[in-house]
């Protein structure tokens, strides 16, 4: 095969041969055929397959386990051929998320011609990054939400009477890697900020990042260009106006988050730290956090640790230790605590700044916010997070995640997946303080790497916006949107403590937990057969399930009563009924009654629609208020029964409801195998068939079935096989029973009051 | 007489603290069994906390000091003069008493140290020790002493196969001391040839069931080593005893020895060693190297000494990796793994021991039967297997559970065993989160009864001595406590799904994790996790009843729907007897 017309083609045909058929019904992919791959976690089995690879994935197929290893093509980080064996020539592929695979190809030409092609492939510039090509599944559209610094700073309470926005950065002549508009001390001039802008590397002046509600703030900047003696008047007094903005505090910290030795080795370069004589009133820190580089070796001795060959216990163990990771998160953590501290205890302004003020000064700011802000802990509230300190104020992910190949290797470095392991490591320590879980914190690093989303690409605000991501990607934001219920942690309990209030942890180095399912997601043998996380969230999709079912069916009994009764729609029918079942539900009743106690987590949770179900719930709890004030909603009840007493909900169409809605579901073991023969492990996500209780793969499933045996008439996740009987027997009844337009009525309407 | 050991029965105005609180003007009673702190709650109110004798590990610093030493007695970092005593309990638990007067505090270190050596297992009173005088103070559901005999045991074991007969061939302890009276036997054996096997063998341990495959009728067999010598002597009736339990098809057998060969060598140059191939014919030998219990001791407290150290000087990981700790729970699994193998896979029975066959040879057969046999996995069953596996098959609980991870006794016998096979089992939990009955609440508080409780079941060394002390009338079973609705609930998974498959756990060292739940228990801040799980059940109890509540509905519904009918096809007799809802 010509590998060079093999490219031109590629190039030429856009990223639409996601699905394997289509490609396989298209003949412009490149095809190894008795490649073996090596068992990592058992060095003797090997599995034969098929490689493919396509202009956006390279496919690994193993027919006889059924089993397809999808790789997109920008997640891989390295390919490199190993010295050839007996069995062939190894071409060993590492991605950027931890999968690391060894192919032996039979004939070296194609080995050499595959390596090269996969390095050709690699993107040569940033306008051809997958996002520009990638076309989404239809539910996705192409529509940013727009997100506003502004926004997140109203609901800190800025501007305020000690702070406002500053525009002169408007269109980024002040500082290229900031936002356009940030917030200074009202106290400031623009003369003053122009002349602190200059004094700082790459003109990042001390800007607010976070108002505490006590009043003390969190700044950050870059380092000074103090070199050994130089000094900056304005510079000097911006940080004076900074300190009088908190009047509980006579002096504020400056957090030099580099080794001190990193910050002294700097003044020789004309940058360094500020010098205490002439700043008045500072407490100045050091917080030892290493920089890039040695972030990268470390991730890479790592990821060694990993790929170790079934280690002794103690080679492991010596050999994660030496990689120092978890010291360097622990680094990180400890700063962020500090910083926690400061704020919330000694009620001081802090200021925090590393060389740049992009890497260790995103991490530290947003790990200590998360810490000190509840709201950051929610799905969305994290998100603001990530915009503002690492989005807005310039890290950069383009160079740090290495997009493109243009990128200079040495700027590539783990720093926003050790924010992410850090947020994973207080996850673990506060199991029901997060909104999110940990598949909503890998998949985020994955696709920071993975171009799939406009979001990451680029350096800064200004790149994203030369690029127009907003008009011509897709906004990841989007997709976990519309992917919530797999996101959230289903022991997130808003009313604790921990996820109400300022978060200091005592941390010890024990505490910290090397994350399996990280690093190691790709070795299904090492990973937990059976893990609560998996169970729970099982749980709570089927309450779900339940709830809205017995919704329905309350209802049809009470048409069902009230039909009996000789259509003389008996209030006190109902009212009996009701009492009943609020016996046999306790948290009903507490809702409707308006105790004290707030309405039940789980509740507000598990809801399928897009919406949180409170509505839902308090109108249903209304209905079933036994003493409650005649609320509107069982009057429109009782007219809809009226209406319909003489349409009987027919025996055919209750079998039919009753059938809609499984009753148990397949409890969830693995390693099973869906339907389709795919073989499932803990690390993947998993569906149950709503109708039939089973357990299927994400393929096998379809997300847009309404069943009639669900009072919200919200679209619940059904298998293929189900959906189809569904469908045909719908409108079977449809034709026979003109009933479904009267009793979808009330569905559709409840449906239209949850979009709101 | 401990009266005499006492030398300060009380201390006033000292500050207690353990990792996470100081309660100041505490004050410390030391009675007959334990000390009494009463300290204040932030509340207000005053608790008082019990510490028994038999549940105190070591006193830092050691006492008595010698004069010139005792200026060096650490001073407490916030308050000048005052004296820490630092309290370690075997519970891994440690309390800080910061002293005021340096005369008390080393009263109150002399009588601790000494008192505390006072409970040295193999020196001091077995009925002088707490749970002789405990009073029960539950009514018993169930007693313990009597829930797990071998009878029931032995009609477990009929249904799968007639080829066994209970023998009373030990009775009075004739032949072996540290096995139960009644036993287990093959049909096809007399109990001559038991006799003249148990003599064969170190401590007379013959060769003894303990678990019956059900799919291949393959067995695990458990005994000490045979006494075969430096001359290789050789003895028939053991040789038949063990064919005799090759019941299933292929009649082919492992001998599994947890040794390393070496170490049999020479313990056959003092007289034991392992079975001969000529000899055995049947069988195959395999040896995995299983530490010694002094040893595993080490192991222990450099476990425990990795995860109370708070300096950040040392590397944590780099002290848990010479800890060797995981390396032992690794190398456990594994071997119960291959016995799991062998039994399901190639449908082989096994012959386990190691030199005594009451330490790692139970911590293998245990575990194998874990991981075959779904019914250890509940908690009856769990505990059943304990009393089976360990307490009946004569582990010295009261010798090797005398100190835990930061003491030394006098006789130096004390070993973590039942803690290796605690964290083992924990290590399945863990990674089948919901093929187990119960959680991981019951394998602390296991481990916490072994070490110092108020029930008898863990003070003696096998059933000889409980005999001989009388302990089923003088003691209480924890069983008897463990087995009450209010506890039990505590213990449930609520995740639990029974399993019928065998476990394959994952034995590579990434899947092997520290058991912070237990070691680190102390030192963390456990109450989010704690919340997290309520938070858990709340899910549990909500879809539960979810599940019987649409049940109860459809049902009624479908009764409704019967009576719709009957009206239409009776319009004429429309009663009002429908106003009480149908319940079914």
């Amino acid at each position: 095969m010509n590998r060079q017309l093999f490219i031109e083609v590629l190039r030429q045909i856009s990223s639409r041969f996601d699905l394997f058929k289509s490609l396989l019904s298209h003949e412009d992919y490149l095809k190894v055929e008795n490649v073996l791959v090596i068992d990592r976690a058992n060095n003797r089995q090997y599995v034969s397959g098929t490689i493919y690879l396509t202009a956006t994935h390279l496919l690994f197929d193993d027919p006889e386990n059924k089993r397809q290893t999808w790789i997109l093509l920008p997640l891989i980080s390295s390919a490199d051929k190993l010295p050839t064996t007996q069995q062939g020539c190894p071409l060993r592929v590492r991605t950027k998320h931890f999968l690391s695979i060894e192919f032996i190809i039979p004939k070296e030409r194609d080995c050499t011609d595959l390596h090269a092609t996969l390095n050709q492939l690699k993107c040569d510039s940033i306008e051809k990054l997958y996002c520009f090509n990638y076309v989404a599944p239809t539910y996705l559209e192409k529509v940013w939400d727009p997100f506003l610094l502004a926004t997140e700073y109203m609901r800190m309470g800025v501007p305020n009477r000690e702070w406002r926005a500053e525009t002169c950065n408007s269109s980024f002549e002040m500082c290229d890697t900031y936002p356009s508009l940030f917030y200074v001390p009202t106290s400031t001039t623009k003369a003053m900020l122009i002349a602190s802008s200059k004094f700082r590397s790459r003109g990042r002046l001390p800007v607010l990042t976070y108002l505490h509600p006590n009043g003390a703030s969190i700044t950050r900047c870059s380092q000074p260009l103090s070199g050994f003696s130089q000094r900056c008047v304005e510079d000097e007094q911006l940080l004076q106006c900074i300190l009088k903005t908190n009047s509980q505090s006579s002096t504020m910290y400056i957090i030099d988050t580099r080794p001190r030795i990193n910050a002294v080795a700097n003044r020789a370069a004309g940058k360094g730290y500020e010098n205490e004589d002439h700043y008045s009133n500072i407490q100045f820190k050091f917080c030892p956090i290493e920089n890039i580089h040695v972030m990268r070796g470390s991730l890479q001795k790592l990821l060694e640790t990993c790929e170790m060959k079934n280690p002794s216990m103690n080679q492991y163990l010596n050999s994660l230790d030496n990689s120092s990771w978890l010291q360097h998160i622990k680094a990180v953590l400890d700063a962020a605590i500090f910083i926690t501290r400061a704020v919330e205890v000694e009620k001081k302004n802090v200021l925090v700044h590393c060389s740049d003020g992009w890497d260790r000064t995103a991490q530290c700011c947003s790990l200590s916010e998360l810490l000190l802000c509840p709201s950051y802990r929610s799905i969305h509230g994290f998100r603001m997070l990530i915009e503002k300190e690492w989005l807005s104020f310039g890290h950069k992910f383009g160079d740090r995640c290495g997009h493109t190949r243009m990128t200079d290797s040495k700027e590539q470095s783990p720093i926003f997946l050790q924010f992410i392991e850090i947020v994973w490591q207080l996850t673990q320590i506060y199991p029901s303080a997060f909104e999110f879980n940990e598949r909503f914190l890998i998949s985020l690093h994955d696709h920071c790497h993975s171009c799939q989303y406009g979001n990451f690409i680029g350096n800064c605000e200004k790149d994203r916006l030369d690029l127009r991501v907003k008009e011509r990607t897709y906004s990841y934001w989007n997709y976990v949107l519309q992917n919530v219920n797999d996101f959230k942690n289903p022991a997130f309990r808003p009313q604790s403590a921990y996820a109400s209030e300022v978060l200091i942890p005592t941390l010890n180095t024990q505490t910290l937990k090397f994350w399996l399912n990280m690093y190691h997601r790709f070795d299904s043998s090492l990973l937990p057969k059976e893990n609560i996380s998996n169970t729970l969230t099982n749980l709570v999709d089927h309450t779900a399930a339940l709830n809205d079912h017995a919704r329905l069916l309350e209802k049809r009994i009470r048409e069902l009563r009230s039909v009996l009764n000789n259509g003389l729609s008996s209030y006190e029918n109902i009212q009996n009924l009701v009492s009943q079942s609020t016996k046999t539900l306790p948290d009903h009743d507490s809702s409707s009654n308006g105790n004290e106690l707030p309405p039940s987590t789980i509740e507000t949770k598990q809801s399928s629609a897009p919406t949180s179900s409170s509505d839902i719930e308090s109108e249903i709890s209304d209905d079933q208020s036994p003493n409650g004030r005649p609320s509107s909603i069982p009057a429109t009840l009782e007219h809809q029964s009226s209406t319909e007493i003489n349409e009987i909900p027919g025996n055919e169409r209750i079998a039919f409801e009753l059938n809609s809605v499984a009753l148990d579901w397949r409890s969830y073991r693995t390693p099973f195998q869906c339907m389709c023969a795919l073989p499932m492990d803990s690390a993947q996500r998993k569906h149950v068939c709503w109708r039939c209780g089973e357990n299927f793969c994400s393929r096998c499933i379809e997300h847009g079935v309404r069943l009639p045996g669900l009072y919200s008439n919200s679209a619940a996740p059904v298998c293929k096989t189900c959906a189809r009987s569904i469908k045909s027997s719908l409108s079977m009844i449809e034709c026979s029973k003109n009933l479904t337009t009267v009793t979808m009525k009330p569905s559709s309407l409840t449906d239209d009051e949850n979009k709101i | 007489m401990v009266t005499d050991l006492i030398k300060i029965p009380c201390v006033r105005n000292l500050v207690f603290r353990d990792h996470l609180q100081a309660y100041p003007e505490s004050i410390i009673n030391v009675t007959l069994h334990n000390v009494i702190v009463t300290h204040k709650q932030p509340d207000g109110n005053y608790k008082e906390l019990w510490i028994f004798y038999t549940n105190m590990d070591a006193i830092q610093p050691k006492f008595p000091m010698k004069t010139e030493f005792r200026s060096q007695l650490p001073l407490s970092p916030s308050l000048a003069s005052v004296y820490t005593i630092v309290l370690r309990l075997k519970t891994l638990e440690t309390c800080y008493f910061d002293v005021p007067v340096l005369d008390d505090a080393i009263k109150l270190a002399e009588s601790l140290d000494a008192l505390i050596a006072n409970t040295d297992g193999l020196t001091c009173d077995v009925t002088f020790l707490f749970p002789f005088c405990f009073s029960r103070d539950f009514d018993v559901i169930q007693d313990g002493w009597t829930a797990f005999s071998v009878e029931s045991e032995y009609s477990r074991l009929q249904a799968i196969s007639d080829e066994w007969r209970i023998s009373d061939v030990n009775k009075d302890f004739a032949i072996c001391e540290t096995y139960p009276e009644r036993l287990v036997v093959p049909k096809s054996i007399s109990d001559d040839y038991l006799k003249r096997s148990a003599a064969f063998r170190a401590h007379n341990r013959f060769p003894l069931l303990c678990y019956l495959h059900k799919s291949s009728k393959s067995c695990i067999i458990r005994s000490s080593q045979p006494l075969v010598g430096p001359s290789v002597r050789r003895c028939k009736e053991d040789e038949s005893v063990v064919n005799a339990m090759l019941t299933q098809r292929n009649k082919k057998g492992w001998i599994l020895d947890t040794r390393h060969p070496n170490i049999i060598k020479s313990a056959q140059s003092k007289g034991g060693g392992c079975e001969p191939d000529q000899y055995y014919a049947l069988w195959r030998r395999l040896n995995w190297n299983l530490e010694k219990h002094n040893l595993l001791q080490e192991s222990f407290m450099k476990l425990m000494d990795a995860c109370i150290d708070q300096s950040e000087k040392d590397r944590w990981l780099s002290k848990l990796e010479g800890s060797n700790w995981l390396l032992h729970v690794k190398e456990t699994l594994k071997t119960a793994c291959t016995v799991a193998q062998t039994i399901d896979c190639e449908e082989t029975s096994v012959l386990v021991h190691g030199s005594d066959g009451w330490d790692t040879t139970l911590l293998v057969t245990s575990l194998a039967q874990i991981l075959l046999d779904p019914d250890c996995r509940t908690i009856t069953g769990f505990e059943a297997l304990i009393e089976r596996e360990w307490i009946q098959a004569g582990h010295p609980f009261r010798t090797r559970c005398t100190r835990s991870a930061f003491g030394r006794s006098s006789h130096g016998y004390e070993s973590p065993i039942f803690t290796l096979f605690l964290d083992c089992t924990w290590q399945l939990l863990q990674q089948f989160a919901c093929s187990f009955e119960f959680n991981d609440t019951l394998l602390i508080e296991l481990f916490e009864h072994a070490y110092s409780s108020k029930f008898g079941t863990f003070i003696f060394n096998n059933e000889k001595e409980k005999k001989k002390y009388n302990g089923i009338k003088q003691t209480v079973s924890l069983w008897s406590y463990f087995n009450r609705p209010e506890i039990l609930h505590t213990f449930l998974n609520p995740f639990y799904e029974p399993n019928p498959n065998v476990l394959w756990p994952s034995v590579a060292a990434p899947s092997i994790v520290l058991w912070r739940s237990l070691y680190l228990r102390f030192y963390e801040n456990q109450t989010p996790q704690r919340e997290a799980w309520d938070e858990y059940l709340l899910i549990k109890e909500k879809e539960m009843q979810l599940r019987s509540y649409v049940n109860k509905l459809r049902q009624e519904l479908l009764e409704l729907e019967r009576k719709c009918t009957e009206k239409a096809s009776n319009t004429t007799s429309i009663i009002k007897t429908e106003k009480d809802p149908v319940t079914i």
